[in-house]
């Protein structure tokens, strides 16, 4: 993984806008399945080299592969590759393993999560910015996942095409590649167990799960990002819990998430984690300030995190109390996916320097808050914010770097 | 007017959104259908009590009616005026003078389709102005000064605003009447100062509002030399339009409308900043809590505040359903604070919640939320600043 010795490398969260080739098949998004068939499957590596291109062409130096094989389906792809689990019937007279998305905001602003525009910025078809909810995408309530047997990783073939895609799309280009891959807490954490005796036993077979996905990416030398939201949203998951009880949880997904990259080369281990992708209050979100020196635990090299918005914006001071461990990088978010407006390259720069003062200018790279593709209102919007982000970075270098 | 003398004022711009069934009485009169006037005015003036009573709890200083009886920041005024006859819409719709729209076609259509046009309670009225303009809206006027008056009773606030919309607003609609856009311009002035006078006279701050002001008046493609200009000119006819009415009542309030898209072509502050505080106003209001403008406060390490002006950055987004972190309220406070010294920022929200009456980016319970993180992220500043 390259530092930024010269200047602010640019790099993103994850997925990106589809292609025409692609998006026909899967109908605009309305049509996920699409992405399960084979001639999806056989578009794909021309589709990817079509993004790193375009990538490239906006200034990004670390790509992916627009987490295309994924097709916005941003769990269930890995749960396809990890057997063990099986589809049942809700059994009414269990309680829900915990409580659901955003649960703390849920509860202060009621009326606000039944307008439906709460999913705005979570990807579907509620966009950032428009005053009408739009159609509100099913949720199944009636079945769930729930893990009933020993879990095996059996997605070797599948991570296998998707590393030979990206490989291929990068090959004698100027850049390095990462895929990202769903954190072990997202896999699992919210999935019922009734296999392994212990949940410590059950999330530990989860993180070896992953640990298969990983290491098929960075054997090719590709960085895998480990995504895990649920580092920070799981303080929704748990709506009465004290930050000391949230803590010592979090001090249990640390080993576990440990526990999923172990053996795996730590230069090629980016952990990306943000507040959720949804355009609401967030007035209740965990504090950086709360976690961040267990975050850094994770034995990862560099750490990507949501910063651009007006509930985090500010929590670049955290990092005058908290040190960033020596070699390691820190990738804040300086483009947001919950708004359309398309971030000023001179704020961008802004941002940047603001981390690079704390944690030094090698050590930052820019990020996106999580994956933009989907999420603001146009794929046009989504091109003008990476230009935008790669502008940005070359005037923060210009001030650090006097170049 | 009063100032932050030891601590940092919170006001905001005007509108907040409107109970859901004090919308569906206003969608009946808008759209030319029966209604009940009276059951209608009578929700108006719970409406005012509520917004006052809301504006108070979270901790707002400078405070209004909450636009509650308007249909529009600027709608609300053919209402109140003679001489214009509303027409009915021909043709397609002009073409949005927003840069943005070309190079982000897709987006906007869709934009324009789901987003914009679920704010207006009735199809956009467009007007021509066939006769003598005289101010008509004493009733309605009267109207809004008692409701707020008696919402205010027993209540603790540092000032109380009325927003009255610029004369400069319906400028532009057709004129079959004046000899040229001048003529028509001072008699909508002279007819809107009868608005103003009543709102001072009752003891109240003007708050005006002037979108057009973010683009100096659609002048900001013009070349340099241009650009002054127009500006230049366009900031005569308004002071034109304020004279009389005493500099320490009126606060002016810019934004970049409520088009949530990529903005990317807003002027900067710096660029707009010199000739708002060239307007007769105290105060003057603007928009930069959103990441196209939140570095905004680095125009003033170029202009200088002129003696006695008060600053209003927004704060608080209008368009966006997070609710700003107060420590970033104080952080960018403080900025603007240090730049132009601390009695002369009051801090605000980017542009009225609901400036159409239907409008509902953000939702209700958001919106309360927002303007207590303002008061919150005030004190942290003041704490910042005075020391206190």
């Amino acid at each position: 993984m390259r530092h930024s010795t010269d200047r602010i490398l640019v790099s993103h969260a994850g997925n990106l806008p589809r292609p025409v080739e692609l998006n026909e098949l899967v109908d605009d998004g309305k049509n996920l399945a699409g992405a399960r068939t084979p001639e999806y499957k056989s578009r794909l590596p021309k589709a990817v080299e079509w993004i790193v291109d375009r990538q490239i062409d906006l200034g990004v130096d670390v790509v992916n592969d627009g987490e295309y094989a994924k097709a916005g389906s941003y769990t269930s792809y890995l749960m396809d590759r990890v057997s063990g689990y099986s589809t049942v019937a809700v059994d009414p007279s269990r309680p829900p393993k915990r409580a659901g998305t955003a649960e703390r905001d849920r509860r202060d602003f009621p009326g606000f999560f039944t307008s439906g525009l709460w999913f705005s910025g979570s990807g579907g078809p509620v966009r950032p910015g428009f005053a009408t909810p739009g159609e509100v995408r099913n949720t199944n309530l009636r079945e769930q996942r729930v893990c009933t047997g020993p879990l095996t990783y059996t997605g070797h073939n599948a991570v296998s095409l998707d590393v030979a895609d990206l490989k291929a799309a990068i090959a004698g280009k100027d850049v390095e590649g990462y895929i990202a891959a769903l954190g072990p807490l997202s896999l699992g954490a919210g999935v019922r167990n009734d296999y392994y005796k212990t949940e410590e036993e059950y999330m530990t077979a989860v993180a070896e799960a992953c640990r298969e996905e990983y290491r098929a990416i960075t054997d090719a030398g590709l960085i895998v990002q480990v995504d895990e939201p649920e580092f920070c949203t799981s303080w929704m998951f748990y709506p009465d819990w004290s930050v000391e009880e949230y803590r010592k949880y979090l001090g249990f997904c640390v080993e576990i998430l440990n526990h999923s990259i172990a053996g795996l080369p730590q230069e090629l281990v980016r952990f990306h984690t943000c507040w959720g992708s949804g355009h609401r209050p967030h007035t209740n979100d965990i504090e950086l300030k709360y976690i961040a020196d267990l975050m850094v635990k994770i034995n990862a090299q560099q750490y990507s995190i949501e910063a651009a918005n007006v509930r985090h914006e500010h929590e670049y001071h955290v990092w005058e109390d908290v040190k960033l461990p020596e070699g390691k990088m820190l990738m804040p978010g300086v483009i947001s996916h919950a708004t359309d407006l398309v971030e000023h390259p001179d704020l961008v720069a802004e941002r940047l320097v603001n981390y690079a003062n704390l944690v030094g200018k090698e050590n930052v790279q820019t990020g996106t808050d999580c994956g933009i593709g989907s999420r603001v209102g146009h794929e046009e919007v989504v091109w003008a914010k990476l230009k935008a982000m790669s502008e940005g970075a070359a005037l923060a270098s210009k001030k650090l770097w006097g170049n | 007017m009063k100032r932050s003398e030891n601590r940092i004022l919170t006001t905001h711009t005007g509108s907040l959104p409107r109970p859901d069934d004090l919308l569906d009485m206003m969608r009946e009169k808008e759209n030319g259908r029966p209604y009940d006037r009276e059951a209608l005015a009578a929700r108006i003036e719970i409406a005012v009590t509520e917004a006052v009573h809301r504006q108070v709890q979270c901790g707002v200083d400078v405070i209004n009616d909450g636009e509650q009886s308007k249909s529009g920041f600027a709608t609300y005024q053919a209402e109140r005026l003679s001489g214009f006859e509303a027409l009915q819409p021909e043709g397609p719709p002009p073409p949005s003078p927003w840069r943005e729209v070309q190079e982000f076609p897709e987006y906007y259509e869709r934009y324009f389709k789901v987003a914009m046009m679920g704010a207006a309670l009735a199809p956009a009225k467009t007007y021509v102005c066939r006769g003598p303009v005289k101010y008509t809206g004493q009733e309605q006027l009267q109207a809004d000064l008692e409701n707020f008056k008696a919402a205010l009773q027993g209540q603790t606030y540092v000032e109380a605003f009325v927003s009255s919309a610029n004369p400069a607003n319906l400028a532009n609609q057709r004129n079959e009447y004046y000899k040229s856009p001048e003529e028509l311009l001072t008699a909508l002035a002279d007819a809107m100062h009868e608005e103003y006078q009543a709102i001072i006279d009752a003891g109240f701050l003007i708050q005006m509002d002037d979108p057009a002001a973010a683009t100096l008046w659609q002048g900001d493609q013009l070349p340099p030399d241009e650009r002054k200009r127009h500006a230049e000119a366009r900031v005569e006819l308004i002071n034109y339009a304020l004279k009389g009415i005493p500099e320490d009542k009126i606060r002016y309030h810019t934004c970049f409308s409520i088009n949530q898209g990529p903005h990317i072509y807003d002027l900067h502050l710096r660029d707009y900043i010199g000739y708002l505080l060239a307007v007769n106003a105290q105060a003057v209001s603007f928009e930069v809590m959103n990441p196209r403008h939140m570095h905004d406060y680095h125009a003033f390490e170029s202009v200088k505040l002129p003696d006695g002006k008060i600053i209003i950055p927004g704060m608080v987004s209008h368009g966006a359903n997070w609710v700003e972190h107060p420590e970033l309220i104080a952080e960018l406070t403080v900025n603007y604070a240090r730049l132009v010294g601390r009695e002369n920022v009051m801090i605000g929200n980017d542009c009225g919640f609901a400036s159409q009456a239907g409008s509902r980016e953000v939702d209700l319970r958001v919106v309360w939320e927002k303007l207590k993180a303002l008061a919150e992220g005030a004190a942290i500043a003041s704490k910042k600043l005075w020391g206190s």
